[in-house]
C-alpha cells in the first residue's frame, strides 16, 4: 500500500518518466547547442553580416603582392591581411586557392545614371568618379558612399556639373547646366558648385577643333581656366580637366590643374609637355577606351564577345559596346594616345584607369576591364595597371577608406580566377565581389529574347474575314504610351483593294501632347507583342493603301532593346488604292534579324486622319 | 470480420486477424477526421502555405538555401501538428464523451485505437512532406538525390511519433475545452524556438542556447541532416532525446488513461 498512490497505481513509473524527461532535455541543452550550428545555415547569413575570411589566396593589396595569404573581414571592414592571419573558428571561410583578391576597382571617369551603379558593381567596380551630371543627387551619393549597409550599387564620388562655357561641350545632354561666361563671378560660381556637394571640380576645355575642322564650340579661355583652378583650390577641391588637344592641355597645365581626365589625342605628347607634367605632379586618366571608340578600333565589340564578360551584360550594355561614334574613324588617335601614355608613364607621371563610360563603344563596369588591357598595351605592367585602378585614384582624389586591402579599410573586394598580375585579362574572370563586406549577388541579366523564326509565307494579312494574320498580330499604337493625347480606332471594313472582301481601316486624330506625336496600327511578327522575330530573309514591305491624302510613316521597331527608336520611311495615302513597296534596306539602322514590330502611323500635323490598308506582305 | 455477420451464426472462438482490426479502426478514425474539414484543411495546408510564404517568396531572394532549410523544418512542423493536434484534441474530446468506457465494452483490441491514430498521424505527415517536396522542386529549385528524399520523408513520418506521444499525454491531462489551448501553447513556441521558421542565428542568444530542450529542435536537426545541412551535434543525442520523450510521455499518458473512467 505504501508503494501505490491514490489511484492504485505504483508511483515509481510516473516519477521515473518525469525524471527521465527532465534529465534528457537538460542534458541536451548542456551538451548540444546551436552555438556550433550548421555552417550551411550560418554561411548564408555570415557573408551577409560582413564577417568572413578568405584563405590561401594571392592578394594584391593596391600596392604590393602577397603570393599566398589570408584576409580577415569583420563587420564590413578589413581586419587583417597577411600570411599568418589567425582565422577564428566560427566564421565563414572562402577558399582562395588558384585565385587572386583585388581591392574593389575604381573607374576614374564615368557618367553614371540609370542602372550604372548596379552595372559597375556587377563587374567588380565598387567605386567610380562621375565627371559630369546633375547636382541634385550629390547629397544622396555622399550618404550612400558613407553608409556601410549592404548595397547593390557601386559608390560614386562626383563633380556635379562640369564647368563649361554657355553652349559648350557638356551642355548638349538634355539637362540644364550652369555655365561660365565672360561676366561670371568665378569664385562665387565655384563656391556654389562646392555648396551643391561637388567632391572635386572638373572643367571642360573643348572646342571640337581636334575632331571637326568646321564646327567650333564655345569654351573657357585661359584666364577663366586659371580662375576656376584657383577657386577650386581655395575650397580645397582638386581641379581636373577635359582636354582633347595638345594646345589646350598645355594651357590647362600652365593654369595649375591637378589632373587630366583624358589624354590629348590629336597628337602624341611631346617631351616638353611630359617634363612639365612630371614637374607639376599632375595625374592623367587616359580613357583609352573611349579614344579607341573614336578611332573606330572596335574594342567595344571585342569586349562584348569576351566569354567571361558576355553573359553578364545587359542588352543595354551590349548595345552601348556595339555602338559607334557618329564620326569618321580615326585610328591615328588611338596610336597617338597610346604613345602619349607610354611616354608619360615612362617619365613617372601617375596614370589612372578610367573608361568614360557610357559613351558609344563603352559600357559601365565592363569597359574598365578593357581599359586595363589598353593600359598594359601602352606600356604599364599588369601590376601598375591594377594600381591605376585601385590605390592610385583613391590617393589622388583623397579617398581614404578604400582602394587598398588594409586593416581598417572597407571590405570592397574582388576575387578573380587566375593571376591578373601575369595576364591582365584575368580581371574579367570574376568569382566573387564584396561591397561593404557583403557578397554581391551577381545575376546574369536575362538575355535579349532570341529572335523567333517566322513562317515562310510572304503574305501577312489581307483582312478578308477579320484582323487575323498568317503569323503575328495587329494592335493599335498611339503616343499615349509616351504621354501624348492622340487617338486611333482600327477595324476591318468591307471593300478592300482590287475588289477584295475586306481591308483594315485606321482612323484617328493627332492631338498635341507629345513632342513627336504618332497614331496608327502596329503589326507584331512574333508570338508576343514586341518580341523579336528574324525577318532577315525578307527584302520588301508591300501593302496597298488608300486614305485622305496625308503623309504617313512606316516604322520598323527592331534591335536588342525593345525601347530603341524605330527606323522609318514615309508614304502617301491617296484617294485610290495604291500599292506601296518599301525596301527593308531603306529602313536605316533597322536590325532585320530582330524585328519587333512594323507600324503604319500618322504624324504631324495635328488633326483627324483616316487610311486603310490591305494585302500586307513581307517579300 | 469474415465469417461472422454474414452467416449470422457465430462459432465460439473464431479468430480474426489482428491487422484487420487495426485496419478497421484506422478506417473509422480516418473517416471521423475526414468529416471534419476544419481540422483537415489547416493541418494539411498550413505548412505548405507557410513554406510558400517564407521559403519561396521571402527566402527566395537569396540563394536556394532558405528553400532547402525550410523544406526540412516545415516537414517537422507538419509532423508536429499532425501528432499534437491529432492526438491531444481528439483524445481529450473522446475521454469526456466516454469513448474509452465504450471501447472497454467492445471486443476490439485495446491498443487498436492507438495504432490507428498513430498511422493516421504518420499518413498526414506523409501528405504534408510530399506537398512540400512538390513545392520545393517546382518553385524552390531544390534538388536532392532520391536517397535524400527517401531519408527525409522517413525521418519526418517517423518523427511524428514523439509528438503523438506528447499529444497523448496532453490529451490525457486536459479537458476537451482546454486541450486546443494547451496544444497551441506548446506547439507555436516550440516551433518558433526550435528554429523551424527562422534559423536560430536570428534569435536572441539565450533562445538559441535553450533550443535543445525542445524535441522539435532535435527532429529538425535530424531532418536537416538528411538534406545535407547537419549541425555539429551527434545524431545519437537527437535520437536519444526523441526516444526518451516518446517513451516517457507514453508511460505518463497511459497511466492517466488507465485511471480514467
Amino acid at each position: 500500500m505504501t508503494h501505490t498512490d491514490g489511484h492504485g497505481q505504483r508511483r515509481w513509473p510516473g516519477v521515473a518518466a518525469v525524471a527521465a524527461l527532465v534529465a534528457v532535455l537538460g542534458a541536451a541543452v548542456a551538451m548540444a547547442g546551436p552555438a556550433r550550428t550548421t555552417p550551411a545555415v550560418s554561411a548564408s547569413p555570415a557573408p551577409a553580416d560582413g564577417t568572413f575570411a578568405i584563405r590561401d589566396v594571392r592578394i594584391f593589396d593596391g600596392a604590393a603582392v602577397i603570393e599566398r595569404g589570408t584576409v580577415l573581414v569583420r563587420d564590413g571592414l578589413v581586419q587583417a591581411v597577411g600570411t599568418d592571419v589567425a582565422v577564428p573558428r566560427d566564421i565563414a571561410v572562402v577558399d582562395g586557392a588558384g585565385r587572386t583578391l583585388l581591392p574593389g576597382l575604381i573607374d576614374a571617369h564615368v557618367h553614371a545614371w540609370g542602372d550604372a551603379q548596379a552595372d559597375l558593381l556587377r563587374f567588380g567596380v565598387t567605386t567610380a568618379l562621375d565627371m559630369h551630371g546633375m547636382a541634385d543627387r550629390l547629397p544622396a551619393l555622399r550618404a550612400q558612399r558613407e553608409s556601410t549597409a549592404a548595397t547593390a550599387q557601386a559608390d560614386l564620388w562626383a563633380a556635379g556639373y562640369a564647368i563649361t562655357a554657355p553652349g559648350g561641350h557638356g551642355t548638349q545632354y538634355g539637362f540644364p547646366v550652369p555655365t561660365v561666361d565672360a561676366d561670371t563671378d568665378i569664385p562665387a560660381f565655384i563656391a556654389a558648385r562646392v555648396a551643391e556637394g561637388g567632391d572635386f571640380i572638373k572643367l571642360i576645355v573643348e572646342d571640337m577643333r581636334g575632331y571637326d575642322a568646321a564646327r567650333r564650340l564655345p569654351t573657357l579661355d585661359a584666364a577663366q581656366v586659371r580662375a576656376v583652378v584657383d577657386a577650386a583650390h581655395a575650397h580645397e577641391r582638386i581641379a581636373v580637366a577635359h582636354v582633347s588637344t595638345q594646345a589646350s592641355a598645355r594651357e590647362v597645365l600652365a593654369a595649375g590643374i591637378d589632373g587630366f581626365v583624358h589624354v590629348a589625342d590629336d597628337a602624341a605628347a611631346d617631351a616638353a609637355f611630359v617634363a612639365d607634367a612630371v614637374r607639376r605632379d599632375v595625374f592623367v586618366v587616359p580613357t583609352l577606351s573611349v579614344i579607341a571608340s573614336v578611332a573606330g578600333a572596335d574594342a567595344g565589340r571585342r569586349l562584348a564577345d569576351d566569354p567571361s564578360l558576355s553573359p553578364w551584360l545587359t542588352p543595354e550594355q551590349r548595345d552601348g559596346l556595339a555602338a559607334r561614334m557618329p564620326m569618321a574613324a580615326r585610328p591615328q588617335r588611338l596610336a597617338d594616345a597610346i604613345d602619349s601614355v607610354r611616354r608619360l608613364h615612362a617619365a613617372g607621371v601617375t596614370i589612372l584607369a578610367g573608361s568614360d563610360a557610357p559613351n558609344a563603344g563603352t559600357a559601365q563596369g565592363v569597359s574598365l576591364h578593357g581599359e586595363l588591357a589598353l593600359l598594359v598595351q601602352a606600356g604599364l605592367t599588369p601590376q601598375q595597371a591594377l594600381v591605376a585602378a585601385t590605390s592610385a585614384p583613391a590617393a589622388r582624389f583623397g579617398i581614404t577608406d578604400r582602394g587598398r586591402i588594409a586593416p581598417g579599410l572597407r571590405a570592397d573586394l574582388v576575387l578573380v580566377d587566375g593571376n591578373p598580375l601575369d595576364d591582365i585579362t584575368a580581371t574579367r574572370r570574376i568569382d566573387t565581389v564584396w561591397k561593404n563586406g557583403r557578397r554581391v549577388e551577381r545575376t546574369q541579366p536575362v538575355p535579349a529574347a532570341a529572335a523567333g523564326a517566322v513562317p515562310d509565307d510572304s503574305r501577312i494579312s489581307d483582312f478578308e474575314s477579320g484582323l487575323d494574320a498568317r503569323f503575328g498580330s495587329w494592335a493599335p499604337t498611339t503616343d499615349q504610351m509616351a504621354g501624348g493625347a492622340s487617338t486611333v480606332a482600327h477595324a476591318r471594313i468591307d471593300g478592300g483593294a482590287h475588289g477584295s472582301a475586306g481591308a483594315l481601316s485606321v482612323t484617328g486624330e493627332i492631338r498635341p501632347g507629345f513632342a513627336f506625336p504618332w497614331s496608327g496600327v502596329i503589326f507584331f511578327p512574333a508570338a508576343q507583342a514586341m518580341q523579336p522575330a528574324d525577318l532577315s530573309t525578307r527584302s520588301e514591305l508591300v501593302f496597298r493603301v488608300r486614305g485622305d491624302g496625308r503623309r504617313y510613316s512606316a516604322l520598323v521597331f527592331s534591335g536588342t532593346s525593345p525601347t530603341a527608336m524605330p527606323a522609318m520611311q514615309a508614304f502617301e495615302a491617296g484617294d485610290n488604292w495604291t500599292e506601296v513597296r518599301l525596301p527593308l534596306a531603306g529602313f536605316a539602322g533597322a536590325d532585320l534579324s530582330r524585328v519587333r514590330g512594323i507600324a503604319w502611323t500618322a504624324g504631324q500635323p495635328d488633326g483627324a486622319f483616316a487610311f486603310a490598308l490591305d494585302d500586307v506582305a513581307l517579300r | 470480420m469474415e465469417t461472422t455477420m454474414t452467416t449470422g451464426m457465430r462459432r465460439p472462438g473464431t479468430r480474426v486477424r489482428l491487422w484487420r482490426c487495426y485496419l478497421l479502426d484506422t478506417r473509422c478514425e480516418l473517416l471521423r477526421l475526414l468529416r471534419e474539414p476544419m481540422y483537415i484543411i489547416p493541418t494539411l495546408l498550413f505548412p505548405a502555405l507557410f513554406y510558400v510564404m517564407f521559403g519561396l517568396l521571402l527566402g527566395g531572394r537569396g540563394s536556394g538555401g532558405a528553400a532547402r532549410y525550410l523544406l526540412a523544418t516545415y516537414g517537422v512542423f507538419g509532423a508536429m501538428g499532425a501528432g499534437l493536434f491529432g492526438f491531444a484534441v481528439t483524445l481529450a474530446i473522446d475521454r469526456e464523451r466516454g469513448f474509452f468506457a465504450l471501447r472497454r465494452a467492445l471486443p476490439a483490441p485495446p491498443s487498436a485505437w492507438l495504432v490507428a491514430r498513430l498511422l493516421i498521424a504518420m499518413l498526414f505527415t506523409l501528405v504534408i512532406v510530399l506537398e512540400l517536396a512538390a513545392l520545393a522542386v517546382a518553385f524552390g529549385g531544390v534538388t536532392l538525390t532520391a536517397a535524400q528524399w527517401a531519408l527525409l520523408w522517413t525521418v519526418s513520418v517517423l518523427g511524428a511519433l514523439p509528438f503523438c506521444a506528447i499529444g497523448l499525454w496532453l490529451g490525457s491531462l486536459a479537458s476537451a475545452n482546454a486541450a486546443p489551448a494547451w496544444v497551441n501553447l506548446l506547439f507555436l513556441p516550440m516551433a518558433f524556438l526550435s528554429g523551424l521558421w527562422l534559423p536560430l542565428s536570428m534569435l536572441p542568444d539565450v533562445f538559441a542556447r535553450l533550443a535543445p530542450m525542445w524535441p522539435a529542435w532535435h527532429l529538425a536537426q535530424i531532418a536537416l541532416g538528411a538534406t545535407g545541412q547537419s549541425g555539429s551535434t551527434p545524431l545519437w543525442l537527437h535520437l536519444l532525446v526523441l526516444a526518451v520523450v516518446t517513451v516517457a510521455c507514453c508511460v505518463l499518458a497511459l497511466r492517466r488513461l488507465a485511471r480514467a473512467v
